[in-house]
């Protein structure tokens, strides 16, 4: 259970950099949001099942967000009103160095995911402007977990995963608060928080 | 004695200001400071502290030891009869919380794994498919007919809690019915003990993952902490009519 529990949280830490922002964007249609998320799914199973070295993982990983991600529009949403507040140089230093501390942090995380885990993609439901995807997670064997699903829709249409929710934890909710919990005890200066997810960044990853 | 006891209140309610974080002017940081809810932050943190050194110290490595020198099946059995000790209380918050579906599958589970599961070591209701195991308390409750949750609270050894929270363990260690049984006290010190390690060891892997992956892990873990009871509150059934299955090779 726990090596599902860790591939889904970092699955979903990679899925999360696709988050996007307050954007304008067309309603989402439900049909269309589940067929994505199933499509999702099997795409990172499919990717992730497979056993191969830390490097090429890791490597997997970036090619992942960078497929499915928009990492400004990630940083728009962590950041909240902070963003609305930072100049364009610092919108600029912090897009730049999310990447790299998700695949630093969460992501360093995932581990070959078993290939016989599936998704059960239940009902979905309009939020405004998207639609949140229920679903459980199952592999023979353990508990399954409830996952919801945030989809919305890109300015040119294509849908994307706003949000993931694991068992009630909201990733997008998490790191909100965790990201302007420093930049507060900072007098909101990007500076500081950079140079902490630096620190982050460099920290050995043992248990 | 009067004169010692004002002396003692004055200093805790000196201390507890002292511990309270300053309201900001700002609207802005205003609204955000109220949103948190943690006007206690400074004490909180300083109890974090506490807990974590704690936990470094003594509640994870032996929770480590007995995760990897405890076989699985053992382990397994030890948490399956804890849960299953939890039933009565979970079974009279079902039916406070107006919920007789629950209350009859925690009903039923109590009986089959108390007698079949022997003395619950197995779970022999969710090996059959039956209804799975779920765990109602009195905070729980509480949120259901309308109690606030109340700002957020770390309590020493207990952790990441609130008033609501706080008042509904305390109330239900006086009321739990297993606490009535007469056996003897080292036997009751015992489930204690060996509910904690089992508690700690379920959560050896997601504490380390949200640490390893959080830049202020008070602050997340505050957040997850609130997200997860939230969620428990609400009892969301999986809403799977209609489902269909995506990925699993061998699905």
């Amino acid at each position: 259970m726990h090596l599902v529990r860790r591939s889904a949280a970092g699955l979903a830490a990679a899925l999360f950099v696709c988050l996007a922002g307050n954007h304008p964007a067309g309603a989402v249609e439900v049909g269309a949001a589940k067929s994505y998320v199933a499509d999702t799914f099997r795409t990172a199973v499919a990717t992730f099942s497979v056993e191969m070295p830390k490097d090429k993982r890791r490597g997997e990983l970036r090619d992942f967000i960078n497929k499915f991600g928009d990492l400004g529009l990630t940083s728009q949403d962590i950041l909240g009103r902070y963003w609305t507040r930072a100049s364009v140089e610092d919108r600029s230093r912090f897009r730049d160095t999310i990447g790299d501390y998700l695949l630093a942090t969460w992501a360093a995380d995932v581990e070959t995911v078993p290939d016989d885990v599936y998704l059960e993609v239940g009902e979905a439901e309009s939020k405004g402007e998207r639609v949140i995807v229920h679903s459980v997670t199952n592999k023979p064997g353990d508990t399954p977990s409830n996952v919801d699903w945030l989809v919305g829709d890109r300015p040119d249409g294509t849908p994307f995963i706003a949000d993931i929710t694991i068992s009630g934890v909201s990733l997008a909710n998490t790191m909100r608060e965790d990201f302007t919990a420093v930049l507060r005890s900072n007098g909101g200066k990007m500076d500081a928080l950079l140079e902490v997810m630096r620190k982050k960044m460099a920290e050995p990853r043992t248990k | 004695m009067k004169t010692f006891v004002g002396c003692l209140a004055a200093t805790a309610v000196a201390a507890f200001l002292a511990g309270c974080a300053e309201v900001p002017t700002d609207p802005e940081d205003r609204a955000e400071f109220e949103a948190i809810n943690d006007p206690l932050e400074p004490t909180n943190r300083a109890i974090f502290d506490f807990n974590m050194a704690l936990d470094r110290n003594i509640a994870k490595p032996v929770a480590k030891t007995y995760h990897e020198q405890v076989p699985e099946v053992a382990q397994k059995g030890i948490h399956n009869a804890l849960n299953n000790l939890r039933a009565p209380m979970t079974f009279i918050n079902d039916v406070l919380q107006g919920e007789p579906d629950r209350a009859a599958q925690t009903m039923v589970r109590f009986m089959f794994n108390s007698t079949a599961g022997l003395g619950g070591l197995y779970d022999i209701v969710t090996d059959t498919n039956g209804p799975r195991y779920h765990s109602e308390d009195l905070g729980q409750t509480m949120a259901v007919w309308g109690v606030g949750d109340g700002p957020y609270l770390m309590l020493p050894f207990f952790g990441p809690s609130n008033p609501r929270d706080a008042v509904g363990t305390g109330a239900e260690y006086v009321a739990d019915p297993v606490g009535y049984v007469d056996i003897a006290t080292w036997a009751t010190a015992s489930k204690t003990g060996v509910g904690v390690v089992d508690e700690r060891t379920q959560y050896l892997d997601p504490l380390d993952e949200l640490e390893r992956g959080s830049l202020d892990f008070y602050a997340a873990l505050r957040s997850v902490y609130r997200q997860r009871r939230a969620n428990d509150i609400a009892n969301k059934d999986l809403p799977l009519s209609e489902s269909f299955k995506a990925g699993g090779s061998k699905k």
